[in-house]
């Protein structure tokens, strides 16, 4: 069972990881997210019965565990919106990169310059993402982590022909906010 | 530093970018050490919820004396509490169990029950003051169809004004607060 879990983090770790921060801006709050996404993913694994892929049955555990997380949230004493706290991350990161990328060109090089730029565009997309309802984050991520429309259909409970819908709608307003935010 | 669109336009671009985000790590032994003792408290508390109907049995093993109404109200507080405990169990096997469904039945069961939470504590915090009421009216009963003495009465009902509140104000203190944080749970969660 040990043996299996590790496995199963190793190759899905990262899958894990990127649903949590789906949902979590906080960086502290998101590794205590993910840190109970594991927890259930360990529990979930004794009642695998194989009737799901594994990849589909990981994801259903740690998005439902996400939604509780998120209506927990609520109650916590330093409460400050997902989005509040994701623009104020977005705006203190913007004004602490301003200055260098201002200078970029004689302090850094080409590939710095790449690796800021892509974090940036990780960040605006991650904060794009954030702002979607649910069925939309949720659907809309599934789909860049390359399941099909079955397999989404499959975790969230939703139509495959809903799931074209969203995906199509809100891939457009990804794309919308973040040519805002740059 | 301008974000080109034309790149944005594409979908396989978003997937790429979405790869590309940092992930985190953790300790796998200590995952596995907080679940083995998290599961272990959910059996623990699921034995406790059972063991907390163990009074009521003992009343049944052993003959002791009561009057009709402490019979009354042992039976009405055994029933409630076996439904009471029937729902928590229900509870904590949802809270174990539950999170295999899809998102979507999952967010309706989850709504469910946080309205059901808010329900009963809503109902918790009213029967503060309807217990108290109770007690009164089962001293006053008990007066009049066993003749009590008035000091044996006042006395009771002394005793009741001044261990009720004690009691019953936390109570309704505590019930309310979970009456709200469950109705904050509901909201957020429903406009997600």
């Amino acid at each position: 069972m040990s043996k299996q879990f590790e496995h199963i983090l190793v190759e899905y770790g990262p899958l894990l990881s990127r649903v949590a921060a789906t949902y979590e801006a906080n960086e502290s709050l998101r590794q205590e997210l993910y840190q109970d996404i594991c927890m259930a993913v360990w529990q979930a694994l004794q009642a695998f019965k194989g009737e799901s892929s594994i990849k589909t049955y990981l994801l259903r555990v740690a998005h439902n565990r996400c939604v509780t997380h998120v209506s927990k949230a609520v109650n916590s004493v330093n409460t400050q919106s997902f989005d509040e706290q994701n623009d104020q991350a977005s705006n203190n990161d913007n004004d602490a990169l301003s200055p260098s990328i201002n200078t970029s060109s004689n302090t850094y090089n080409n590939s710095v310059e790449q690796s800021l730029i892509q974090s940036m565009q990780v960040e605006a997309l991650l904060s794009a993402v954030r702002k979607l309802k649910l069925p939309a984050r949720q659907v809309v991520t599934l789909s860049l982590e390359g399941l099909s429309y079955q397999e989404i259909a499959e975790v969230t409970g939703l139509s495959s022909s809903n799931v074209g819908a969203i995906i199509n709608r809100s891939k457009k307003e990804l794309q919308r906010q973040m040519q805002n935010d740059f | 530093m301008t974000f080109d669109p034309s790149t944005a336009d594409q979908t396989p671009s978003l997937d790429a970018l979405w790869q590309q985000q940092s992930t985190l790590n953790v300790d796998t032994r200590k995952v596995v050490k907080m679940a083995k003792s998290q599961r272990l408290k959910q059996r623990f508390y699921i034995f406790l919820d059972v063991m907390s109907l163990t009074p009521y049995l003992l009343f049944l093993v052993w003959d002791i004396e009561l009057t009709i109404f402490l019979k009354a109200f042992i039976a009405v507080n055994a029933f409630a509490g076996m439904i009471m405990i029937g729902y928590f169990i229900k509870l904590r096997w949802i809270s174990a169990f539950g999170e295999y469904t899809s998102t979507e039945d999952y967010k309706t069961r989850l709504l469910q029950q946080l309205k059901n939470n808010a329900k009963i504590a809503f109902i918790n915090k009213h029967l503060a003051w309807v217990s108290m009421l109770l007690a009164v009216s089962v001293i006053a009963l008990h007066a009049t169809f066993f003749e009590d003495e008035p000091f044996v009465f006042t006395k009771k009902i002394i005793m009741v004004s001044i261990i009720a509140p004690l009691l019953l104000v936390p109570w309704w203190i505590w019930a309310s607060k979970r009456q709200a944080r469950f109705e904050r749970e509901f909201n957020t969660l429903s406009t997600m």
